[in-house]
């Protein structure tokens, strides 16, 4: 085997090499490697938090709590309303009962009783006594706001409000007398403005004729003017609820009750 | 919720309780009307027809205030509004037994109803002796007395028919009737009507008081009809003047001369 002929081979150029560039570079690296040390040896509070897990048990808790109150929320809601469904069903014989406008005096005295045990639930059922135009009808009526306003008034009286400020024709004078005889007996004073408005659109008795269902004479005209006077006056000479009460008032009106003074 | 109900039913036991009413007399309202109730009899014979004594009672008011009604009628043709008189028996349940059984409350309802007058307790023992009560309910509430509700005691008979009978002409309840529609005439301001049959009612209240003081009958019965006379008067006064200048005839009723 023959061996190839060796050739010189030239190679020609510069090579420049600059020891001061790549000392600079190299010193940036050191340095921002430590800057990058010093910094993590001053973590706050909450990256230390962070780093040690704790933010996420206390996440845990919190989503935990909140669970908790909104399923307690969600089953009282379930169950109030389970109890006034079931309520309403224990109320309907009583209700049926005391609409026989010749209940027997007796039946018709342990059924109201009855009925206002129910408390709130019982109240509307009572209002739409107040609105039937029976001597007996308005007397349930009388009964049974009386026994449940007495200890909260707030569940009474805003009823009692909207009749007085009804204006359709769907009442009687004498609704409009008994209700104002209970405003003044359970001392609604949020049903104030509502008594001025109403002596106002019946200052006359052709004025109350056109929004009551049956005409008044001018003797139950005289008389419920008198009696809007005398409930009027009333409301205002009762005693006034106190700082600290209307303190709780206010608290208590933004929690979904309003609460009355009772005089 | 829960506290709701126990609230309530703490509330329902411990109540103050209502006196009790009586038990209602009719469904039946009459608007313009004004009306006469008629309570139904408790008789000492437990064998006695209830809805047939009623029956005979009612009638026999309704004898007694034929003459009202007539008046009434002859002014309705002067004046259409005039109202008419109703007499309704009412509900065998309802008994009310004494004064007291008329609460503030239940006059008022019987008022508010249109009510003038209710006829009611009487109750016979085998001898046929009761007491009949007569409820003003217009004059009560006019507060010509306070309460204006009288009772008589009166030999009726022990059977229906004696009863009806003896009842079929009774002045005082003729007297009351006419007071008592007088005095919603008023309440009503029809003046000049009031004034006419205030008097006529004053009239023949006079003459009731007159007979019992003749036949000494019950001192306080007669103390409580001359108060109740006065009283009619001075509201006939005050109706004619509030009824303007009245004839020279009509000024004066017959009665105040003897007063």
């Amino acid at each position: 085997m023959s061996e190839a002929p060796k050739r010189a081979l030239e190679i020609t150029g510069t090579l420049e090499i600059q020891p001061t560039d790549i000392a600079d570079r190299l010193k940036k690296i050191e340095d921002s490697l430590e800057a990058t040390k010093g910094k993590g040896s001053g973590k706050d509070f909450w990256d230390k938090l962070q780093a040690s897990g704790v933010t996420g048990i206390f996440s845990s808790i919190i989503l935990a709590l909140v669970g908790f109150m909104l399923t307690g929320a969600i089953s009282n809601s379930v169950q109030q309303r389970q109890m006034e469904l079931a309520s309403v069903e224990k109320m309907q014989s009583l209700i049926s009962a005391l609409s026989n406008p010749m209940i027997p005096e007796k039946d018709e005295d342990v059924d109201t009783t009855t009925l206002a045990a129910f408390g709130k639930p019982a109240v509307p059922a009572f209002v739409t006594f107040l609105g039937k135009d029976t001597p007996t009808s308005l007397r349930i009526a009388d009964k049974g706001l009386h026994m449940v306003g007495s200890a909260h008034p707030s569940w009474v009286c805003v009823h009692l409000t909207s009749i007085l400020r009804n204006r359709s024709s769907l009442y009687s004078w004498r609704t409009f007398s008994h209700t104002l005889d209970l405003v003044g007996d359970i001392n609604c004073q949020s049903s104030e403005t509502a008594v001025q408005d109403f002596r106002a659109s019946a200052d006359t008795l052709d004025k109350l004729n056109a929004f009551v269902n049956s005409s008044a004479t001018q003797k139950d005209f005289d008389d419920l003017h008198a009696q809007t006077k005398s409930i009027l006056e009333r409301l205002q000479h009762a005693p006034k609820p106190s700082n600290w009460r209307g303190l709780k008032r206010f608290f208590h009106i933004i929690s979904d009750d309003e609460v009355e003074e009772a005089g | 919720m829960i506290k709701y109900a126990f609230t309530g039913l703490l509330l329902a036991l411990f109540a103050t309780p209502v006196a009790s009413a009586l038990d209602p007399c009719t469904t039946r309202s009459d608007p313009g009307s004004y009306m006469i109730y008629v309570d139904p009899v408790t008789l000492a014979s437990a064998g006695a027809n209830q809805d047939t004594f009623l029956n005979r009672l009612r009638f026999a008011v309704e004898s007694n205030i034929k003459e009202l009604r007539q008046k009434l009628l002859a002014d309705r043709s002067r004046l259409p509004n005039m109202p008419h008189v109703e007499v309704i028996p009412c509900n065998p349940l309802r008994k009310p037994q004494q004064r007291s059984d008329f609460t503030k409350t239940e006059l008022k309802t019987l008022d508010q109803f249109g009510v003038v007058l209710e006829l009611w307790g009487l109750v016979l023992d085998t001898n046929g002796r009761g007491q009949i009560g007569y409820t003003l309910v217009s004059a009560t509430s006019q507060k010509l007395a306070d309460p204006a509700i009288y009772t008589v005691d009166r030999v009726l008979g022990s059977n229906a028919e004696s009863v009806q009978k003896a009842f079929s002409k009774d002045p005082v309840l003729v007297a009351y009737a006419t007071i008592a529609v007088g005095t919603r005439m008023f309440q009503n301001s029809d003046f000049s009507s009031a004034s006419s049959y205030l008097c006529t009612g004053a009239v023949k209240l006079n003459k009731v008081v007159a007979d019992a003081q003749k036949n000494n009958i019950d001192m306080i019965f007669v103390t409580e009809q001359k108060t109740l006379l006065a009283a009619t008067l001075d509201l006939r006064k005050k109706a004619l003047q509030a009824a303007g200048p009245p004839p020279s005839s009509e000024s004066t009723c017959p009665v105040e001369n003897t007063q």
